[in-house]
């Protein structure tokens, strides 16, 4: 009962603060029929790589996955390669950028790159490899030239750590309920509720002997 | 099954050993820890969700402290009509964490304990005006929180909100208490009033209404008391306790929300008619010509009063089907988790509750398959089970039934009048202590291996739902 309980005092807020640890930013956003969907997005590693869940997307005419990445306008020195996949994973298509290939928004330091679907409503996810780490992005599908979005989601990296994991879980609450108060008293009620249950089963068997 | 009452008598082994006695007393102290254990448990969970939810991002949790404040001040909302004014120390609270940043989910919203916004002053005037949407609110849950609120200490009006919220995850361990005693009364079994004990807080929105300022787990611990009066009434023990227990859990429901009148009227009328129609096919009789008489004087009215009178009728019917039934995917191509029949799983954060932190929508359809196995277990027990369990399981069915169907019809006939006050979704949490009890009196008549696969596996899908909110609501607000 003990070790149970123990077990699960710890895994579950080291779980959540693994997971806050290692996030990156999820952005929600709205499709062209205002239901909103989650695109989950992982972290951008080291090196520059990502996987992106996206969609459902609607049909769109000569429908491209579009990515908007932050580059440096003075060093646009990377190259990236964009896979968008299907729901099982397979990649439909394999569009690669070298640094000639796109141009920088200079005002926001970001480019577009544009990579042509057969299929929109197919695409469930965008594999982003880049010869840089990414620090914001956003994936949408359009075919609209002007930039307006018709769905998709952003990313943007910020701090990982244990350090800024805990601020964040601390963002504007009261003193005595921020993040320790959070994952202890978590923590505590997973732990004595897996004791209760395991001593009260114990003690059921122990009868029925 | 006891033959005088019907019931599943609990285990009562003759003592004629002294190991017997041993083991019994060791058992006993072992369910009492449990018990206590799965308490605090509760209580703790109230505090985590406490820390999660921003603050003043329970639902209507401005409102509802509002209230607090006015009767700290000498002031009783439900005479301030008009003009609703927030305090001085309200209202610096809001801007000082980001509320309305995180309301709207801004990217700018603070990522650490100092954000941008600017520092709450303490001691700033708390005289207002009105609570808001709570103005026709009774007053128990807030006469229970002033104590917390003059607490010494407290500078701020977010300080203050905090200790108050402590408050609903104290009522989360009476709840667990009442529960564990319902379902022990029910169907005589220690471990399965236990497993109702862990179960009746695990649904994310009791979660959420165990952590923020907001009288919902004070009505269901009052409707879990008057269930528990109700089952010892069907029972046989008619003694003063009993009817002290119906009275008194029935008046905390009714000055708890304005919603409580109609819990007390559901879990009456089911716990006394449906054992009574069960029990007799005169009074069973005369129920069914009653309710065929209404059902035919509405039809009239519904064909007498022509367009006036259906179209808001369709409009019910539609809006119940949308809301409890699944728009699957497959057919629209919707996500599944745009419907509103999750509400059993619904983290709730933000505004109403509906403005949801969504979990993956896998999890909406365990949820959902986990009532729906749990339903077929119902049926399967009841098959093996005593009258009397048959009673309680029916009655809390129809005690859920009716609940739910004034609150939609309160619902819509407030949507065609305006805008519409949404009453459904988490107004349920109120039944969800009646379910568990329902529940677990019909699984009581499963076989044993079965019986524990039943509410074990029911525990474990609610704890990973329980977590998974968790999960959802500080992953919406954190990062």
């Amino acid at each position: 009962v003990a070790l149970l309980a123990v077990a699960a005092l710890v895994a579950v807020p080291s779980l959540l603060l693994a997971r806050a640890a290692r996030a990156d930013v999820v952005r929600e956003a709205a499709s062209v029929q205002d239901e909103t969907f989650r695109v989950i997005l992982s972290r951008a590693g080291a090196t520059g790589r990502m996987e992106l869940r996206a969609g459902p997307y609607p049909q769109v005419e000569d429908g491209r996955v579009f990515l908007q990445v932050m580059v440096s306008a003075n060093r646009p020195r990377a190259s990236f390669l964009l896979e968008p996949r299907d729901a099982h994973g397979r990649a439909i298509r394999r569009c690669s950028f070298e640094p000639g290939d796109y141009r920088v928004e200079r005002q926001t330091q970001t480019t577009v790159l544009a990579c042509p679907v057969p299929d929109s409503t197919a695409v469930r996810g965008l594999v982003v490899e880049a010869a840089t780490p990414i620090a914001a992005a956003a994936v949408h599908v359009s075919r609209r030239d002007d930039g307006r979005y018709e769905g998709g989601g952003l990313l943007e990296g910020q701090a990982r750590g244990v350090g800024p994991a805990l601020d964040r879980l601390s963002a504007d609450r009261s003193r005595l309920f921020r993040a320790p108060t959070l994952l202890l008293s978590l923590g505590l009620s997973t732990g004595l509720l897996v004791a209760g249950l395991a001593l009260a089963i114990g003690a059921d068997h122990r009868r029925a002997d | 099954v006891d033959p005088a009452t019907g019931f599943l008598g609990a285990a009562a082994p003759r003592q004629t050993t002294l190991m017997r006695v041993v083991q019994r007393s060791a058992g006993r102290t072992a369910l009492l820890v449990g018990l206590a254990l799965v308490t605090a448990s509760a209580v703790l969970r109230g505090v985590a969700w406490a820390a999660a939810v921003p603050a003043w991002h329970g639902p209507d949790e401005t409102a509802h402290y509002a209230y607090v404040e006015r009767l700290a001040n000498g002031g009783f909302p439900p005479h301030d009509r008009g003009h609703p004014m927030l305090s001085p120390a309200v209202s610096a609270a809001l801007s000082a964490t980001s509320a309305e940043a995180f309301g709207l989910a801004d990217p700018d919203r603070p990522r650490g304990p100092a954000g941008a916004a600017p520092r709450e002053p303490p001691g700033l005037s708390q005289r207002g005006h009105g609570a808001l949407g709570a103005n026709n609110y009774p007053p128990a849950y807030y006469a229970l929180a002033l104590p917390l609120y003059v607490m010494p200490g407290l500078e701020t009006a977010t300080t203050r909100l905090f200790a108050l919220r402590l408050l609903s995850a104290a009522l989360a361990g009476a709840l667990v208490l009442a529960t564990f005693a319902l379902v022990r009364e029910a169907t005589g079994r220690d471990g399965l009033a236990l497993a109702g004990a862990a179960l009746v807080t695990l649904p994310p929105m009791m979660g959420q209404a165990s952590g923020i300022v907001n009288p919902d787990v004070l009505l269901a611990l009052a409707a879990a008391g008057m269930a528990w009066g109700l089952v010892r009434r069907l029972r046989g023990e008619n003694g003063a306790w009993t009817f002290a227990l119906i009275a008194g859990s029935a008046l905390v429901a009714a000055a708890a929300k304005p919603a409580g009148g109609v819990v007390v009227a559901a879990l009456g009328a089911s716990f006394l008619l449906i054992p009574a129609a069960l029990g007799s096919r005169r009074v069973a009789a005369v129920l069914t010509a009653a309710a065929a008489a209404a059902g035919i004087v509405l039809t009239g009215l519904a064909l007498a009063g022509g367009e006036r009178v259906q179209a808001p009728l369709a409009f019910s019917a539609r809006y119940l089907w949308d809301f409890y039934l699944p728009r699957f995917p497959s057919l629209t191509g919707e996500p599944a988790a745009s419907r509103a029949w999750i509400v059993w799983v619904e983290s709730g954060i933000g505004s109403f509750g509906w403005q949801s932190a969504w979990l993956p929508p896998w999890a909406y359809w365990l949820g959902l398959a986990s009532v729906g196995a749990a339903v077929v277990a119902s049926v399967a027990g009841l098959r093996r089970s005593g009258p009397g369990a048959v009673a309680i399981a029916a009655a809390s069915a129809a005690a859920i039934v009716l609940y739910a169907a004034a609150l939609h019809l309160a619902e819509v006939e407030s949507l065609l009048r305006g805008p519409g006050q949404l009453l459904q979704g988490r107004y349920l949490t109120a039944i969800v202590p009646v379910a568990v009890c329902g529940f677990l009196a019909s699984a009581a008549g499963l076989p044993p291996r079965l019986r524990v696969l039943t509410v074990g596996g029911a525990l474990a899908i609610w704890g990973l739902l329980s977590l998974l909110a968790f999960d959802a609501v500080v992953t919406h607000v954190s990062w």
